[in-house]
């Protein structure tokens, strides 16, 4: 609002934006103790634990060495992290491949998955909320408000198993496992089949990675959608009561102007936070999505590699899925001081 | 829209399908496969996955008879044994090519088996292994019990053998001594066998193509020596990792068949008009092992009541499909020789309860020690732990075992009843449950089984009880010196009666200290749509697609 | 203890009051009353299950002649298949894989569901709040290491740090829950410590102080208590998170092993019998799982608008 302290407000900005990440690298830091110390845990010797018992005592040795292992635990901690730096996140006990390389391959499939599910649950939750706000106590308000109850107590677990039986199996409207019939190639550009498929004029490979999308992004929408529902709900009607839209109305303003030039533009600045929150928290249902619809991303390999007892995958792609948060939760906070300037006055 | 969507792509697939119709497609047989091929030279191939791709191209000296565990005629049309058992003389077939162009003779026989058995040949190339020429053929260079082969004509061929072996014939039948094109071997070096070589055989299919995780593309060899009764073109084995998905594949047509359907899904499939399941005769037994460094397990009283304890046929009825049967010895029924159908295990858990009780365990079992294991690996008198007493199970469906997880637990309800309680515990992934077992660490009854691979005993009750060194770990530290001595002399012998006789004897001695629990020998079903006819199944495993008819 | 006469009586009537007051508005909320019923429910089955199912041994569990026996009792007759006079009740949920009752499993299910649910929250509430509270209340250098310690678990999805601490202690119900609980006690403690931040400087505790009372009493006695209602509000809450959570974890196969009945193990080993239809062994557990966890959600919310007016965003 006011123009004047522009130049001002910039560098009060920048300030905040920069004590905000000196505030997240302890927790980063934290959380690289944290997953470098879980591995420390696992019983035995750490190199055997990380090779497999299989591997031979010269493996054995080249990585006790690689790893400092004979050295002090923090030395050990900063030769990890030192590798992790520069890309190294290790190579798979079964097969010895580099992790990074993996993760590369499989995590645009996570990431088209967790999107998908991310864009819907904001194009329908948000409506869904601000019309239940406006038509308080309406039979739609209530309605609504009862599915997103409905929706946040569903576990992911059961949906899934609730849709494939429906829309899979009874229906066969569906299908229901991996992102592909067999048979069926996009060219991967992106990663993400149904914009590669769309960009080689694949339509064939375009309407069957988008079928085979379905159930999993209904899955995995249905609590963020309930999420970003209510909070809008709740959101919109804190604005509502606000003396500013009262005197809105009262100048005679039309209903539909005080709504979205005043009361949605204020309403939607805690739902951006939440939209960004639950992207972290995807990432983490998709574990349990993908292992149901045997979804080729990082969710479902860190599955199949807790049971295969891989520790080193598991100890990167807990690292991953847990720096993304912490990158989100920032940037959401850094997005959130642009739209709403009293954040950074605070 | 949701139906919009659905006729756009059924028309942009009928197209596709239609237009190729025009121009005379070839016929394809596609079969869905659970993993990719570890590798295409015939030689060094262990998987059964690998396998049915390299017995559709490659040849052996022997085959055997369809859809039978005995070996006839093959690349070799007859065959001579001297006197003493130890020279055999073979005659090959005349005009036979490899995929290369290059002619089949006695010279490429020698070539295969000399890389093979000479660690100091030039194309016996480090980084490989010939895994089953050192199992079958007792090892390497002098250790091998082949000592020379050697080309007598130039469509004959001479072994001389170190001692006589009974399995001998079988043992040349095997698909990994398929004889590969000595030319593709020379040209590609280690590269033999890998996707972008393939292999280079004699059979009725060459190689095309294989792309990892996706596919391997076969096509039919014009120039093929023997007879092609069927009438498939291109054989397409597609990679589909998921269960469910091969199901959806065979219902909508992508595929025409895959091995071991869900045992649940298989009244779906014998309810469609489209689709048919089709047995493949049981070679193969499902065993519970002791593992014997638990102390209590050492007692043969103890082992006898576990094994009275479990209920066989009920398991069979529960989980096999139809045409499985209860085991009582390590040889199925369906073995050539070497299957003694007097010995009959009972289910009486009363009687299993008065056995433990005289053992000394009036209460039951719950509880058991492990012995310690030395620096030499022996186990020791020491006990190290006292543990539950647990029950392993398999974490993958085999073609003995249909359901590792479910039958462990109906056998923990049957233990139960004879006053046995077991703790259920699960290793890993098969892989590691895999590893465990080799090292002897699944510290309690575990999950296991065998198929056979060559008809022969020797490769069935032979493979696991000849150990007469140090107990094997893998074989969960057992160890039957009497058994042991009767299994290698019975490998040794070429008469055929009386290595029936030696066999039986053995499963004898193997029933009588109730060294391990045998449980069942299942089918395994084939699902198919029901354009595919005359697929003849082999109890061995990997059949031939040569014999195939498509219909429309 | 005893070394301190407060006077009792009067803080007494003023709790009740405060409870009857907060019951009527809680009965005034629909979401509560529906929540209430259904917690009612849950709890009853949950005790009355192993009351009066003694003889349930899970182990010997397995009839195999009753393998996917399908749903009879109040089923067959929707479905038409008998008549009410020849009405069967042997297995009104259905049998699974091995032959064993559904409904018996699903029974036991919950129990187990509601036990490791409670058993979570406890832990982590009680730890939270201990942490938050001494960290709040004393400020300075153990406030921030605990907050940051605190921030470094948030930091991660609660589910994936309970399945990377499984991995680490081995799969079972135990180290299921512990996993689980442990995710879940920086809530409490942010939230008891952000209470305490609050009260600390308020003037009854001034007063209580300059009476010469102790920080332990001044803790126990005023900050704790008026800390209460946001902690029972996010337990409530908590618990029907806690229930999925270890649900999720036997679904993975890292929580409860065979044979003992857990709701999510139930529903793993469902996904193979679907395809061939036998949605009974899915549907019930499934529909098991959504009532405790509906039933938490509601009564939370319920309770959250009618214990804290504060909290409430709507009103």
């Amino acid at each position: 609002m006011a123009r004047l302290s522009f130049f001002k407000g910039g560098i009060a900005l920048g300030k905040y934006i920069f004590r905000r990440i000196l505030e997240a690298l302890p927790v980063v830091i934290g959380v690289s103790i944290l997953v470098f110390t879980l591995v420390r845990l696992i019983p035995g010797d750490p190199a055997t634990v990380l090779l497999g018992e299989r591997a031979s005592p010269e493996n054995v040795a080249a990585l006790r060495e690689r790893l400092g292992l004979n050295r002090s635990l923090p030395e050990q901690y900063f030769i990890w992290i030192g590798n992790i730096l520069q890309g190294d996140l290790g190579t798979t006990i079964r097969g010895n491949v580099p992790i990074a390389a993996e993760i590369q391959r499989r995590f645009p499939a996570t990431i088209e998955l967790s999107l998908s599910a991310l864009f819907l649950a904001t194009v329908l939750g948000v409506p869904i909320g601000v019309i239940s706000a406006l038509r308080r106590n309406s039979w739609i308000d209530t309605l609504s408000m009862f599915f997103a109850l409905f929706g946040v107590s569903i576990p992911v677990f059961v949906l899934g198993l609730l849709l494939i039986f429906l829309f899979g199996v009874q229906l066969s409207l569906f299908p229901f496992v991996s992102r592909l019939d067999s048979g069926v190639e996009v060219q991967a550009i992106t990663g993400l089949y149904v914009i590669d498929s769309v960009l080689t004029g694949n339509w064939v490979g375009f309407w069957d990675a988008l079928e085979h999308l379905v159930l999993p992004t209904l899955t995995l929408m249905t609590i963020p959608l309930a999420i970003i529902a209510r909070i809008t709900r709740s959101a919109m009607l804190e604005v509502l009561n606000q003396d500013y839209i009262r005197t809105a109305y009262a100048k005679g303003l039309p209903g539909s102007m005080v709504i979205r030039r005043h009361a949605l533009r204020n309403a939607l600045l805690p739902v951006v936070t939440i939209i960004g929150l639950q992207l972290g928290a995807l990432l983490s249902g998709a574990v349990l999505t993908e292992t149901i619809f045997s979804w080729p991303g990082i969710g479902k390999w860190l599955f199949d590699n807790i049971i295969a007892r891989d520790y080193p995958i598991i100890q990167a792609v807990t690292l991953l899925i847990a720096m993304i948060y912490v990158v989100v939760n920032l940037a959401v906070d850094i997005l959130y001081t642009f739209i709403d300037p009293r954040v950074r006055n605070a | 829209m949701k139906l919009l969507q659905k006729f756009s792509l059924m028309a942009v697939l009928m197209a596709l399908l239609v237009v190729p119709a025009f121009a005379q497609d070839p016929i394809t047989f596609t079969f869905g496969e659970f993993g990719n091929p570890v590798q295409l030279d015939p030689a060094v191939v262990t998987d059964g996955i690998s396998f049915r791709v390299t017995r559709q191209g490659c040849e052996s000296l022997l085959e055997f008879e369809g859809g039978t565990t005995v070996p006839g005629p093959g690349l070799a049309t007859s065959w001579e044994q001297s006197e003493d058992g130890l020279t055999w003389t073979f005659q090959l077939v005349e005009g036979a090519t490899f995929h290369d162009g290059t002619p089949f003779n006695a010279e490429a026989v020698v070539f295969n088996f000399n890389r093979w058995r000479d660690t100091s040949n030039p194309y016996h190339f480090a980084e490989q292994t010939f895994e089953y020429y050192e199992a079958q053929f007792n090892g390497y260079d002098d250790d091998s019990i082949i000592t020379n082969v050697e080309a007598t004509g130039d469509f004959e061929v001479t072994f001389t053998l170190a001692q006589p072996m009974g399995a001998f014939l079988n043992n040349l039948a095997m698909p990994m001594f398929a004889i590969s094109s000595p030319a593709a071997i020379e040209a590609n070096g280690a590269n033999y066998g890998t996707p972008e070589v393939g292999y280079v055989c004699t059979g009725p299919f060459r190689f095309v193509s294989w792309e990892s995780d996706v596919q391997v593309v076969l096509e039919r060899f014009a120039e093929y020596w023997g007879e092609f009764s069927g009438n498939v073109d291109r054989v397409v084995l597609r990679v589909i990792p998921d269960n469910a998905a091969r199901f959806a594949a065979l219902q909508n047509g992508e595929i025409d068949g895959f091995e071991q359907p869900n045992v649940e899904d298989i009244a779906t499939i014998e309810a469609s008009e489209d689709l048919y399941i089709q047995l493949r005769p049981s070679f193969n037994t499902f065993y519970l092992a002791f593992n014997y460094r638990i102390r209590e397990f050492r007692d043969p009283l103890v082992r006898e009541a576990f094994t009275l304890s479990i209920d066989r046929q009920a398991i069979v009825d529960a989980f096999y499909v139809e045409g499985a049967v209860p085991a009582s010895t390590m040889n199925p029924p369906t073995i050539g020789i070497g299957f003694n159908p007097d010995i009959q295990q009972t289910f009486d858990p009363v009687r299993a309860r008065e056995l433990l009780a005289q053992a000394g365990f009036p209460d039951g079992l719950s509880e058991v020690n492990v012995l310690a294991v030395d620096e030499n690996g022996m186990v020791t008198d020491e006990v190290a732990e006292t543990i539950p007493v647990r029950l392993y199970y398999m974490p993958v469906v085999r073609p003995y075992n249909p359901d590792g997880e479910g039958i462990a637990e109906a056998m923990a309800s049957m233990m139960a009843e004879a006053g046995i309680n077991v703790e259920l515990a699960s290793a890993g992934d098969w892989a590691t449950y895999l590893g465990e077992r080799a090292n002897g660490n699944l510290l309690g009854l575990y999950q296991l089984g065998w198929t056979g691979d060559n008809g022969d005993p020797d490769n069935f009750i032979g493979y696991f009880f000849s150990g007469v060194g140090n107990p094997l770990p893998r074989e969960g530290f057992y160890q039957n010196t009497a058994l042991a001595d009767l299994l290698l002399t019975a490998r040794t012998g070429t008469d055929r009666d009386t290595r029936n006789t030696q066999y039986q004897e053995a499963e004898g001695l193997l029933a009588a200290d109730f060294a391990r629990i045998f449980v069942a020998h299942g089918p395994v079903p084939l699902a198919f749509r029901s354009r595919v006819t005359n697929y003849i199944t082999s109890p061995l495993g990997t059949e031939l697609f040569k014999n195939i008819t498509i219909t429309e | 203890m005893s070394a301190i006469v407060v006077p009792q009586a009067p803080v007494n009537i003023q709790h009740r009051s405060f409870l009857a007051e907060t019951f009527g508005r809680l009965m005034r909320s629909p979401s509560a009353r529906i929540g209430g019923v259904i917690v009612v429910l849950i709890v009853a089955i949950s005790i009355a299950v192993p009351v009066f199912d003694q003889v349930f041994d899970p182990i010997r569990d397995t009839n195999l002649r009753a393998r996917y026996a399908e749903p009879d009792c109040v089923f067959s007759l929707i479905s038409g298949q008998v008549s009410i006079g020849e009405i069967v009740c042997e297995h009104p949920f259905g049998a699974d894989k091995n032959g064993r009752d559904v409904m018996r499993r699903v029974g036991h299910g919950m129990y187990v569901s509601l036990v490791a649910g409670l058993f979570s929250v406890v832990i982590s509430l009680t730890i939270g709040t201990a942490l938050g509270l001494t960290a709040g209340y004393l400020g300075g250098n153990v406030d921030s290491l605990t907050m940051r310690v605190m921030d470094v678990i948030l930091a991660f999805p609660s589910l994936l740090l309970a399945i990377a601490l499984v991995t680490v202690a081995g799969p079972g119900l135990v180290n299921g829950m512990i996993a689980v609980s442990i995710t879940h006690i920086p809530i409490y403690a942010r939230l008891s410590r952000s209470m305490a931040l609050s009260v600390r400087n308020m003037e009854y505790i001034t007063a209580a102080r300059s009476i010469g009372a102790g920080d332990h009493w001044i803790v126990m006695r005023h900050v704790f208590p008026n800390s209460l209602a946001p902690l029972i509000v996010q337990a409530t809450l908590g618990l029907g998170t806690a229930v999925v959570e270890t649900a999720a974890l036997g679904f993975l196969g890292l929580g409860q092993q065979p044979p003992y009945p857990e709701l999510g193990k139930m529903l793993a080993d469902s996904q193979e019998a679907l395809a061939s239809g036998r949605w009974w062994v899915m549907v019930f557990p499934g529909m098991a799982i959504i009532l405790i966890v509906l039933g938490f959600n509601l009564l939370g919310d319920g309770l959250r608008d009618a214990l804290d007016p504060r909290l409430r965003g709507n009103d």
